[in-house]
C-alpha cells in the first residue's frame, strides 16, 4: 500500500516527545522517510537547536548527506516561559521568540535551496496564541512569537510560490502534550477548566493536530499555501462566556 | 485501496457539476455512501445516490431527510456546497436578485444544517463552502454578502452544535476551474492570476482532497476553522501583484 507521503524527506523538529514524536510516527506511516532532531537526544534524536544557526545547518547538512533531498520542513520544535508583562524579564521574552520565531526563520532560511530544488513543502506551527488574547494564561511573549509565525508563513507563501514551495501553517488551541502539562495544564493551573470552554468539550491531543499536518504536506494540499489551519476543536470561535450564556438561557 | 470514509452517509448540495461532482467521486473512492443532491439529481454510479433538491426549497430538504432517514438512518457529513454566482455591482442589483442569491447561499445552508441535524450522530463534520470573497471586499455585492453571511452561520454552528460534538467548518475557495468561473470574463481570470502566488487556477480535484479530509475523523479537533484554498492569494496576492510589477518596471 501506498502512502500519502510516499518517497518524501521530511525534516520534523521537536520530534522527542509531544506533537513532533507523534507526527514523526504518522509521517513514517504514511511513507515519509523522516529525519528528526531535537534538543533532547535522549531518545536518540539527532541533536538540534533550533535557536542557533550553526546547529541548524549542521542538522540540514547531516539530512541532506543522508537522504539527498529535503520534500518537508515541518517546524514544530517550540519551547516558552510564561510571565505577566511587568514580570518577564528581556531574557525570558528573549528565549520564547528565539525558540518559537527565530527557530522557523533559521530553519527556513537553510532548508530554503533544498526546497527550491524539490518544488517542497513547509509547515509551520503557530497557535491559537497568535490570534487572540487570553485572561486566563499571561503570555505575552508566546503571543508575539505565534503571531509572528503566523506572518511569516504568510510572507514565505508568497515568496515560495514561484519556485513552487509551499508555506502553511497550523495553529493547535489546547492540545495535552508533555509540554502543556509542565505548564498550562500543571495541577492548580485555571487553564485546566478551559475544556468547558471549548466548543467540542475537551482537550486535544497529539493525534488530533498529526493527520492535518499530513495532509498540508501531502500533494493533496497542492492549492493550498498562506493557509493558517486552526485545531482548536471552537475555541478561538466563541466569545468567552458565549457557552455559559446559552446554557443559562 | 485506502477507505479513509468507509461507511459514511454524506450529502453533498450542488453535486452535478464543478467542485461538488469532483467532491462526490473523491468521497465515493474513499468508501462513503455520497447522497448527491442537485437542481436536476446527478448520475447514481456505486455508492453515490443522486437526489434532487433545491436548497432553497424547505419542503426539498423535508423530503430529503425523510428519504435519508428511511435508507440510511443516518447523516455523517453534510457538505453546502451549492451556490449561484451574481456579478451585479452594488448600484445595478435588484431587490429581488439579492433575495435569490441569500435564498440559495446562505438560507440553503441554514436549512440543510437544520433539517439534516435531527439525523447526525455525535462526530458529525459539516463544511460551508464560503469563497475567498468573504475574507476580503469584492465586486459582487449579493455573492459576497452571502458568503459573509455563511462565516457567521459557520461559527454560531461551531459553537451550538460543538456540544453534541458535531464540527462545523468553512473552506474558502480562490479561483478554481469550474463551470461557475468559466463564464466570468477571460480578464476575470488574467486579473486572478495576477495575484495568485502559485500562479494558477486551482481544479475541483483538489478542493476534493480538503472535503475528504475535512470529512474524516482525521480532522475530528478541528471545529470552526476557515480553511482557504488559493494558492496563497489571500495571504501573498497584493505582495505577489506589487513584486511583478516591480519586476517588470526593472527592479
Ligand atoms: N501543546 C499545546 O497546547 C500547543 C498549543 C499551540 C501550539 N503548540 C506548539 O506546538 C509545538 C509542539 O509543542 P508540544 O506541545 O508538542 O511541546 P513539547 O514541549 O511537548 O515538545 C516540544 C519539543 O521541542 C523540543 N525543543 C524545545 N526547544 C528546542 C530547541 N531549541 N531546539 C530543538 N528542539 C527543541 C523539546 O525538547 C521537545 O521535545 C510547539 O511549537 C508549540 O508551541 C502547542
Ligand atoms: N469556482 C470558483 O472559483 C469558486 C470560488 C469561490 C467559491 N466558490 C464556491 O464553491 C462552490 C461550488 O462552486 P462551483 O465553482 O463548483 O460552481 P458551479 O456553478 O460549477 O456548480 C454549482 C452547482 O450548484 C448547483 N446549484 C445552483 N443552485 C442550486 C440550488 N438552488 N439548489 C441545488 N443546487 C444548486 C448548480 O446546478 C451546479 O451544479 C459554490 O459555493 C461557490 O460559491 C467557487
Amino acid at each position: 500500500m501506498s502512502g500519502r507521503l510516499q518517497g518524501k524527506v521530511a525534516l520534523i523538529s521537536g520530534t522527542a516527545r509531544g506533537q513532533g514524536a507523534a507526527a514523526r510516527e504518522r509521517f513514517v506511516a504514511e511513507g515519509a522517510t523522516v529525519f528528526g532532531g531535537d534538543l533532547n537526544t535522549s531518545t536518540g534524536e539527532a541533536h538540534l537547536d533550533v535557536t542557533d544557526e550553526a546547529s541548524v545547518a549542521a542538522w540540514i547538512q547531516r539530512a541532506i548527506d543522508a537522504h539527498d533531498r529535503i520534500d518537508i520542513l515541518y517546524n514544530n520544535a517550540g519551547a516558552v516561559r510564561f510571565a505577566a508583562v511587568d514580570d518577564q524579564s528581556l531574557e525570558d521574552w528573549r528565549f520564547t521568540l528565539a525558540a518559537e520565531l527565530d527557530s522557523v526563520f533559521l530553519t527556513c532560511k537553510r532548508a530554503w535551496p533544498h526546497l527550491k530544488a524539490s518544488r517542497g513543502v513547509i509547515l509551520n506551527v503557530g497557535s491559537t496564541a497568535g490570534l487572540t488574547g487570553s485572561m486566563t494564561n499571561q503570555r505575552a511573549a508566546h503571543s508575539a512569537s505565534k503571531g509572528g509565525v503566523i506572518a511569516l508563513t504568510r510572507q514565505l507563501a508568497a515568496e515560495g510560490a514561484p519556485h513552487g514551495i509551499r508555506v502553511n501553517s497550523i495553529s493547535p488551541g489546547m492540545i495535552a502534550t508533555p509540554g502543556a502539562r509542565e505548564n498550562l495544564l500543571a495541577p492548580h493551573h485555571p487553564m485546566r477548566a478551559i475544556a468547558d470552554a471549548i466548543p467540542l468539550g475537551r482537550l486535544g491531543t497529539e493525534q488530533d493536530v498529526t493527520p492535518a499536518a499530513v495532509f498540508l504536506c501531502s500533494d493533496e494540499a497542492a492549492y493550498i499555501t498562506g493557509a493558517n489551519l486552526v485545531i482548536d476543536g471552537g475555541w478561538s470561535v466563541v466569545l468567552p462566556g458565549a457557552q455559559q450564556m446559552k446554557e443559562n438561557e | 485501496m485506502s477507505a479513509r470514509l468507509r461507511g459514511r452517509v454524506i450529502v453533498v448540495t450542488g453535486a452535478g457539476r464543478g467542485q461538488g461532482e469532483a467532491e462526490v467521486k473523491r468521497l465515493a473512492e474513499e468508501g462513503a455512501q455520497v447522497i448527491a443532491c442537485d437542481l436536476e439529481p446527478p448520475s447514481s454510479p456505486g455508492s453515490v445516490h443522486g437526489a434532487a433538491l433545491d436548497v432553497a426549497n424547505p419542503a426539498d430538504w423535508a423530503d430529503l431527510a425523510d428519504r435519508i432517514a428511511q435508507g440510511f438512518g443516518r447523516v455523517d457529513g453534510l457538505i453546502n456546497n451549492a451556490a449561484v454566482t451574481s456579478r451585479f455591482r452594488l448600484p445595478e442589483v435588484s431587490l429581488q436578485e439579492w433575495n435569490r442569491v441569500l435564498a440559495i447561499n446562505l438560507t440553503g445552508p441554514l436549512l440543510g444544517i437544520q433539517t439534516l441535524l435531527p439525523l447526525m450522530p455525535e462526530g458529525a463534520s459539516i463544511v460551508n463552502v464560503g469563497s475567498i470573497a468573504a475574507l476580503n471586499g469584492h465586486y459582487t455585492a449579493a455573492y459576497t454578502a452571502s458568503k459573509w453571511g455563511l462565516r457567521g452561520l459557520t461559527q454560531t454552528a461551531a459553537m451550538e452544535l460543538g456540544a453534541r460534538g458535531i464540527r462545523v467548518n468553512a473552506v474558502h475557495p480562490g479561483y478554481i476551474d469550474t463551470p461557475m468561473t468559466a463564464t466570468a470574463p477571460a480578464a476575470f481570470l488574467e486579473a486572478n492570476l495576477q495575484v495568485t502566488p502559485l500562479g494558477r487556477a486551482g481544479e475541483p480535484e483538489e478542493v476534493a482532497e480538503l472535503m475528504v479530509f475535512l470529512m474524516s475523523d482525521e480532522s475530528r479537533f478541528i471545529n470552526g476553522a476557515e480553511i482557504t484554498i488559493d494558492g496563497g492569494q489571500v495571504a501573498g496576492g497584493l505582495a505577489t501583484l506589487m513584486s511583478n510589477a516591480a519586476r517588470g518596471a526593472g527592479k
